[in-house]
């Protein structure tokens, strides 16, 4: 640790020396039609025909060229769809010159063409040591019951991410659990960031400029989560004229509404959406389906100067449902009606300094969730409240560049478990985490990339700080790419849910019940290659260690009392993706092994099964999964099919109920009712049925005068009116089906 | 965004993925074929059919156990039990019948106890078994009731010291393998005003139980002069009445009777076959004992501490109280 600090000193002292002979260009690049940061645009510096040096937007639309000598050249910004850019630059020495501009679209004029060109990073099997980035189109190609599509349904067709049915709300990516996952929206943490009914995601699609997924080997600059980064840039809002979209769709119906509030400057994207889902849905299949929900989302986005700009978003979202109505009838059951809310709140101020080569970002944010289950004496709630203030800075070192930062948390907790999770505390809580980490790009040569960074995470109610190494590396080779990653992680504040029962969707946050915190260890290795123009290939494997857990205890007690027990995790997987992109054509296959293991230590179990370790497949542990996706654009229709399959999900059976005397000593067996008792076999020791399901739809945009646009949209969930299982209630043998097939037909009005 | 590396494929023209379509086709059309819902059953076969809880009472005739059929559901409404229970004396192949008796619990649960008028021997092993209707046995358990207990109780010791008196006496059970699981004592005295004994039991038990070097015994030793003002701080209605005795009972369990981890937590004892002798289902079957001995303290002793002694019609009174209490009068060496 000594000498990386001492490298960080040398490089933050070094640098301003160094560049001080050379000169910094930078800004920000823009689309001329609406003002959007552009994200992989290639920007280049020309002497003559000789490329000096060169670089990628960010999704800022930013970019930096440093330590170029003193001279004059040509800037040449080119991006698929957009006409190319030149300017002539002349720089001097020790020069930081501030330059953004905007892109046309080669189209200029005709709006309504869609630009659809590939993009950075982007492509189902273009996945970088665990990363990924996600663009609306992508999400488009994903069959829904809504016209825009939503980014959990594109995530639920990935490899390795496990969705354990199509209510809940909860994705597992690569083993972990929903609460070992980081979402951030605009760098701002979001709790729940799906909807109940699991077709949605807590915001539109329509305000998501990329969605980057870090399946793990995630770098320092994300902390505080074991598993995986969902990390949400949203759009920031037409900035020249106004624009909007009102949609009805069975499930849920919204409208959005962008423009600017000070031309050029200042811009507002807002959004609002409400579940139709018991007028809409509900009728069409003849099934009660008792989901309320809702959120809004608005984004205030201003370019405060030529080297800066200030973004404020707040996002709520509200779910109310009951998975199983008929459970929640039943007193003796736990189940329910779940309830969550959320907010988020933040603003993002992101600067070139003038004076210092710099870039700098300062986020302050403030996120809660409330969340309720159930009724009467086995009602839970529990509220969570974080404030996150963070500073990010990075500085240019000619072809590479370094990243460091602080960020400090303090988080408020308070939990009514009505009996659950015994032990754990459920008065106000305070956790407080600071984290400062610094990161680095080395282009080393021959096409490799290292990016390693460390991470110092405190966490002092703990009285524990970590020093977590990341690294990350892309291998460039003619068509090939290797790429690896690794890393350590903590996390402190955890979410605890009872697993042994699918029906209970209930989150309690808190703070590690263990005296350690929580860790994680991820191994990524994965191998691309663009086999043909159209065709790429990757395979991806990865392996994660976790420590410190707190699962719920394996009783015999059902439902009601529960304590907890440590236990330790391993995910072992890997991924293979074929994808083929054409004009008219999209094709992308996939396939996911994983397995997930946890050994649990409880004094208990050591007498029911016969050794104090019990090693378990956990409920999210789908060993086989695959996905077909196509897509094919006919006659002007958009015609999207998706085919998801999963092998079956673990699920505890049992010998049967009985109800439990305690003889402690000489007992009047006539006056002791006892307790009922659930006779478990091994945890998690049966699977449930496969999972299949085929979806389609067809979408037809139509153009009015001026920019009016219709989209007709129809589509079928479950073409083939599949009964996969969602749950089977071991209490009741009651038997919860997901989904079954529905039609819907959605209409979206954009101006 | 710190990851996105350029890799930027080039997209041509044209539509080489017909080659890719149908094959993709039929391969989803095979595998929707096999689209046939798969039922699924949570509830594992067992050859365990009966919760069986209970403890025979040496000092009871009456002796019972709950059946309780182990159900599919979580809902415990078991209604006729349609079993037959009985006991065999495995000492002498004596069999005996249970009935059923069906009780209902407060919140309506229907409890099945069988009973049966029996007194249970020292020493003897019994076997407990569940009939179905074929007659077949599905369910059983076995106990070796306690052994029965000697005591002998020294007389005692007296003497004076700066702060008072001394007097200390030793009662020490002997074929008592384990400490008891339950130890009471008390002091017997006879009320003028009832016209009767009264037993006055001490709060506390005599300290310094101890395992002597010989096997299977325990040694209590009674403080008498704390005793004593604990009865005249707590009970100083007693005051003057005269004193009949002194007594302990040691409530024995049968050996098998021990929790894992020697404590009976519940969290623990719960889980399905931690503390369970009951073959083809789960539960406990024991046995008890509760073995009362009674000694008399010596006049002098008695006066010394400020009791007044038994007259000697009350002493035969006590005696015949004791025999038809079944507690050992036990004399003084």
């Amino acid at each position: 640790m000594r000498r990386f600090l001492l490298l960080l000193l040398v490089v933050l002292v070094g640098a301003p020396a160094a560049s001080a002979q050379t000169a910094l260009l930078r800004g920000f690049v823009t689309d001329d039609s609406d003002g959007e940061a552009l994200q992989g645009v290639n920007v280049v510096l020309l002497d003559g025909e000789r490329l000096v040096t060169g670089t990628a937007t960010d999704g800022d639309g930013l970019y930096a060229l440093s330590r170029v000598e003193p001279g004059t050249y040509t800037l040449r910004a080119t991006f698929i769809g957009y006409a190319t850019r030149t300017e002539r630059i002349t720089l001097s020495a020790g020069e930081i010159r501030v330059f953004s501009f905007r892109m046309q679209s080669e189209a200029a004029g005709l709006d309504e063409v869609t630009i659809e060109g590939e993009r950075e990073g982007t492509g189902a099997a273009a996945i970088v040591a665990g990363f990924q980035a996600v663009r609306p189109q992508d999400i488009e190609m994903i069959p829904s019951p809504d016209v825009s599509g939503d980014l959990v349904q594109y995530m639920a067709t990935l490899p390795g991410v496990v969705s354990v049915g199509d209510q809940g709300g909860q994705l597992f990516i690569r083993g972990g659990e929903p609460t070992q996952n980081l979402a951030l929206i605009d760098g701002i943490p979001i709790y729940q960031p799906f909807h109940l009914i699991g077709f949605y995601s807590a915001f539109p699609s329509d305000i998501i400029q990329v969605a980057n997924i870090y399946a793990g080997g995630y770098g320092a600059r994300f902390g505080g989560r074991l598993s995986s980064v969902l990390d949400i840039s949203t759009r920031n809002g037409n900035k020249r004229r106004f624009e909007g979209n009102v949609s009805v769709a069975p499930f849920m119906s919204g409208a959005l509404l962008e423009g600017p509030i000070l031309p050029g400057r200042v811009s507002i994207l807002a959004s609002g959406r409400m579940s139709v889902i018991e007028q809409g849905a509900s009728r069409l299949i003849d099934r009660d389906l008792p989901y309320t929900f809702d959120d809004q989302f608005v984004k205030l986005h201003a370019n405060v100067s030529e080297g800066s700009t200030l973004s404020i978003v707040s996002n709520r979202s509200y779910d109310r449902g009951t998975l199983d109505p008929e459970s929640a009838a039943d007193t003796t059951s736990n189940r329910g009606t779940a309830s969550w809310k959320n907010r988020a709140n933040g603003l993002r101020y992101l600067m070139l300094p003038t004076s210092i080569p710099i870039q700098a970002e300062i986020i302050l944010s403030y996120s809660e969730t409330s969340n309720t289950f159930g009724a009467g004496r086995a009602a839970r709630s529990s509220d969570a409240s974080q404030f996150n203030a963070g500073a990010h800075v990075t500085h240019y070192l000619g072809a590479s560049e370094m990243r460091w930062g602080i960020q400090l948390s303090t988080t408020s907790l308070s939990s009514e478990l009505g009996g659950q999770f015994q032990g754990v505390s459920t008065s106000g809580e305070y956790i407080t985490e600071a984290g400062v980490y610094v990161e680095t790009g080395l282009p080393v040569g021959f096409g490799l990339r290292i990016e390693p960074g460390v991470r110092l995470a405190s966490f002092p109610s703990k009285s524990s700080t970590f020093l977590e190494p990341r690294v990350r590396a892309v291998w460039d080779l003619g068509a090939h790419r290797f790429t690896g990653a690794a890393g350590i992680f903590h996390q402190e504040v955890v979410g605890l849910t009872d697993r042994r029962d699918a029906g209970d969707v209930f989150t309690a946050w808190t703070a590690s019940p263990l005296a350690k915190v929580p860790s994680a260890w991820h191994l990524i290795a994965g191998w691309q290659v663009q086999a043909t123009p159209w065709m790429r290939f990757s395979v991806e494997g990865y392996r994660k260690g976790l420590s410190n857990l707190s699962i719920a205890a394996w009783t015999a007690y059902p439902r009601f009392n529960t304590g907890l027990q440590p236990a330790e995790g391993e995910v072992t997987g890997a991924d293979v993706r074929l994808e083929m992109t054409t004009d008219r054509v999209y094709g992308l296959l996939n396939y996911g092994y994983g397995k997930v293991r946890y050994t649990a230590q409880q004094e208990a179990i050591r007498y029911w099964y016969g050794r104090p370790d019990l090693e378990f497949s956990p409920p999210h542990d789908r060993r086989h999964q695959a996905n077909a996706i196509l897509g094919l654009k006919v006659l002007g229709f958009d015609v999207n099919t998706r085919w998801q399959f999963g092998s079956g999900l673990p699920y505890s059976q049992s010998l049967g109920f009985d109800e439990f005397l305690l003889l402690a000593g000489p007992t009047g067996v006539d006056t002791l009712r006892g307790d009922t008792r659930v006779l478990y076999a091994q945890p998690y020791g049966g699977r449930l049925p496969t999972y299949h399901r085929l979806d389609v739809s067809v979408e037809r945009t139509m153009r009015f005068r001026g920019t009016t646009r219709l989209t007709l949209q129809a589509g079928v969930t479950n073409l083939y009116d599949r009964r996969n299982l969602f749950y089977i209630d071991i209490f009741t043998l009651r038997r919860l089906d997901q989904l079954p097939l529905i039609p819907s037909v959605g209409i979206k009005v954009a101006y | 965004m710190p990851y996105p590396v350029p890799f930027r494929p080039n997209t041509p023209r044209g539509n080489p993925l017909r080659r890719v379509i149908a094959p993709l086709l039929l391969v989803i059309a095979a595998v929707v074929g096999t689209g046939c819902e798969e039922a699924v059953y949570p509830i594992i076969e067992t050859d365990r059919r009966y919760s069986v809880y209970g403890t025979l009472d040496m000092n009871s005739d009456r002796q019972m156990v709950r059946v309780i059929p182990i159900r599919e559901t979580i809902f415990g409404d078991p209604g006729e039990l349609n079993v037959e229970v009985r006991s065999i004396d495995l000492q002498n192949g004596k069999e005996y019948a249970w009935r059923d008796s069906v009780v209902t619990f407060p919140d309506g649960l229907v409890g099945h106890v069988f009973v049966t008028q029996k007194r249970i021997e020292s020493l003897h092993r019994y076997r407990l078994e569940i009939l179905e209707p074929d007659g077949e046995v599905v369910t059983w358990a076995e106990t070796t009731v306690p052994l029965r207990p000697r005591a002998t109780v020294a007389r005692p010791t007296v003497a004076t010291s700066p702060q008072g008196y001394v007097a200390l006496q030793r009662l020490q059970w002997a074929d008592l393998p384990k400490y008891p699981f339950e130890v009471t004592y008390w002091y017997r005295f006879f009320s003028y005003r009832g016209n009767r004994f009264v037993d006055v039991a001490m709060p506390h038990v005599p300290g310094n139980a101890k395992s002597l070097d010989v096997a299977n015994a325990w040694d209590f030793v009674v403080d008498l002069v704390a005793d004593r003002s604990v009865l005249d701080e707590e009970y100083p209605q007693w005051r003057g009445d005269p004193l009949a005795g002194i007594g302990m009972t040691v409530t024995l369990l049968d050996d098998a009777f021990v929790p894992p981890g020697g404590k009976f937590d519940r969290e623990v004892l719960s889980e399905p076959g931690t503390f369970n002798n009951v073959e083809g289902g789960f539960g406990f079957v024991g046995s008890v004992g509760r073995f009362s001995a009674e000694w008399v303290l010596p006049d002098s002793t008695a006066r010394v501490l400020g009791y007044n002694p038994l007259g000697g019609a009350l002493r035969a009174l006590h005696a015949q109280t004791l025999t038809a209490e079944g507690t050992e009068l036990v004399t003084v060496r």
